[in-house]
């Protein structure tokens, strides 16, 4: 598939928010995997942009290094946000998107390109994020591929549904949920509805949360606050301090990322969520929709069963 | 598609409606390390995910976790029942005990049995080829307060579930060794207590491997060991500070290199440890 006047920046991404307001800098770990035997061999153009919570847009850093095929590089965030700096978010944690742009792209503002090859070159590394603290001598983090997503000229629907089974919460553990509303097509203005189901592990449905993520914006939800305002953090913990959150979507993609966080030590899990597919390879179509409808009925409709 | 893959495909497709006739749900699960050594423990965090696809069932299904040792021992097998729209974490020690084990690493494999009704509708609802996967996080812990979780990256390859042997070498999942592997990933050193790689042999077959901790830029070798891993056997090779402190040149960065994952996506999880501070972990 063809997909025309796509903006060349958003071939190669690596998407994130930063974890200041829990007292983390962010870096990057970015690569041009490439080789010389590859059809897609080239140098990558690092760039650099910037969206507060609410979607807008902060800035942008031109591109300031070039990877080589076979090189890395690691990239403090905070190089470029913060007072002083190209960018600055008033202290506010922000939406980065890195682009790697291939060189033979460099300088053009749109190109046709085949679907098939974006994904192609998406799939040549995955990107690492990580979330350090000298003070707490920490660094964790996770790795993934920034696809494209949300884009019309992609055509099929877009729903999310998130099932998330490592809700870890007690008195000295939290785990937050961060979702972020990416796109890949310059005019996208969809703000994404995502309700948040919270279970405990025998199943009770403790606390029902829904939540707006804003085109481009992210949105970071402690799950500990969802069960204490809903009155059954205690019972939480009572059933084990552990449970599924369920998260859904019928109209747009959102990315769904997981981190929990010790609060006695700072040290952090994070990790995304799989989608259904990971689970059963030919989920979709008409079956996929039927059985979200029921989901959302149960899990997203009435109050949540538990009351203090 | 070329003609000879299509072909391949047909043939393949054709083969397993043979050996398949009365339409059985094939499953297919993942695998993780266990760490249960130096304090590290290590979960399992389960879930009854059927119900999120079939949520009118309402049936319970059965999470049957293999346990291999580190040498790729058979340890057993431990079957927890899971209620519609629950979930398990399972203790490795828990798991460990029941199979009057001692190991302190290793690997296990998780397949979710569904009910008949699931099955049924399932293989109602799919299409002729449908199957089921069982991908899974593992979590792992201390109690100083390190937590870590991470998600399947690779299957358990070799068996196949809920059909008859001859059917599951049908169904069964091929696999390749992975290559020459470098991760993408660098490690910053300064404050580096230690770093371990844990690698787990996925496939069916036993599989000879070199792991090596590089310096960056430079590439100097800090670390590197060359073993041989049984099938669902794990090994760990770490790099210490002191090994980051002694290289010839100053070390900023350290990156971690396989030649020869044993499976495509088979990378080594990695865990830092940075002065006095929690472990992290993550694949690499």
């Amino acid at each position: 598939m063809l997909v025309e006047g796509f903006d060349p920046r958003y071939i190669k991404m690596c998407y994130f928010a930063t974890l200041g307001e829990l007292g983390y800098k962010t870096r990057v770990s970015l690569a041009n995997g490439t080789s010389e035997d590859s059809p897609l061999f080239d140098d990558l153009h690092v760039s650099f942009e910037a969206f507060t919570t609410s979607g807008r847009r902060l800035g942008s850093v031109d591109p300031f290094e070039v990877i080589k095929p076979g090189g890395f590089t690691l990239i403090e965030v905070e190089d470029h946000v913060g007072p002083g700096r190209a960018i600055d978010s008033d202290g506010e944690d922000v939406l980065g998107i890195f682009h790697l742009t291939p060189g033979k792209f460099v300088g053009q503002k749109t190109t046709d390109i085949e679907l098939s090859e974006i994904f192609a070159r998406i799939s040549v590394s995955d990107e690492y994020i990580e979330y350090h603290s000298e003070e707490w001598s920490v660094a964790a983090g996770l790795a993934y591929q920034s696809i494209p997503m949300n884009d019309p000229r992609f055509g099929g629907t877009r729903s999310t549904l998130m099932q998330s089974p490592k809700l870890l919460v007690d008195a000295e553990t939290d785990t937050h949920l961060i979702l972020l509303n990416i796109s890949s097509f310059q005019g996208y203005d969809q703000e994404i509805s995502f309700e948040l189901a919270f279970m405990a592990a025998n199943g009770e449905r403790l606390a029902n949360h829904p939540i707006k993520v804003a085109p481009f914006g992210f949105t970071r939800v402690s799950s500990r606050d969802v069960l204490r305002e809903a009155g059954v953090l205690a019972r939480f913990i009572e059933l084990g301090g552990n449970g599924l959150v369920v998260g859904f979507s019928d109209r747009g993609s959102v990315v769904p990322l997981s981190i929990t966080r010790n609060d006695r030590s700072k040290g952090l899990a994070c990790d995304h969520t799989l989608p259904p597919m990971y689970y059963l390879p030919w989920w979709g179509g008409a079956i996929r929709k039927t059985a979200n409808q029921r989901v959302r009925e149960l899990l997203f409709s009435g109050d949540a069963v538990a009351k203090p | 598609m070329t003609t000879t893959s299509s072909l391949r495909k047909r043939g393949i497709r054709l083969t397993q409606r043979a050996v398949n006739p009365r339409g059985r749900l094939p499953r297919r699960g993942y695998e993780h390390c266990f760490i249960e050594e130096e304090g590290v423990h290590s979960r399992l965090h389960l879930h009854h995910f059927y119900s999120m696809f079939l949520p009118d069932v309402n049936e319970p299904v059965d999470a049957h976790v293999h346990v291999f040792g580190a040498e790729g021992a058979r340890l057993g097998v431990v079957s927890r029942r899971l209620q519609p729209l629950t979930s398990l974490v399972l203790p490795m020690t828990e798991v460990l005990a029941e199979l009057k084990s001692t190991e302190t690493l290793g690997s296990v494999a998780v397949d979710v049995e569904p009910s008949q009704t699931y099955e049924r509708k399932l293989v109602e609802i799919g299409p002729d080829n449908a199957r089921a996967q069982s991908p899974f996080w593992m979590g792992y812990f201390d109690a100083g307060g390190s937590v870590a979780y991470v998600h399947s990256i690779d299957q358990f390859y070799g068996e196949v579930f809920g059909v008859p042997r001859i059917a599951a070498f049908a169904f069964r999942a091929r696999w390749h060794r992975g290559g020459e592997w470098s991760s993408k990933r660098l490690i910053d050193a300064p404050g580096l207590r230690r770093a371990d790689a844990y690698l787990v042999n996925y496939s069916s077959s036993a599989g000879e491997t070199t792991i090596r901790w590089r310096g960056h830029p430079d590439g100097a070798v800090l670390s590197e060991r060359t073993v041989t891993v049984q099938p669902h056997g794990a090994v760990r090779v770490s790099v210490s500070g002191d090994d980051v402190a002694n290289a010839a040149t100053p070390v900023e960065r350290i990156r971690l290199e396989v030649d020869g994952l044993l499976t495509e996506n088979g990378k080594p999880y990695v865990m830092l440890r940075y002065g006095d501070g929690p472990f992290s972990l993550h694949h690499g």
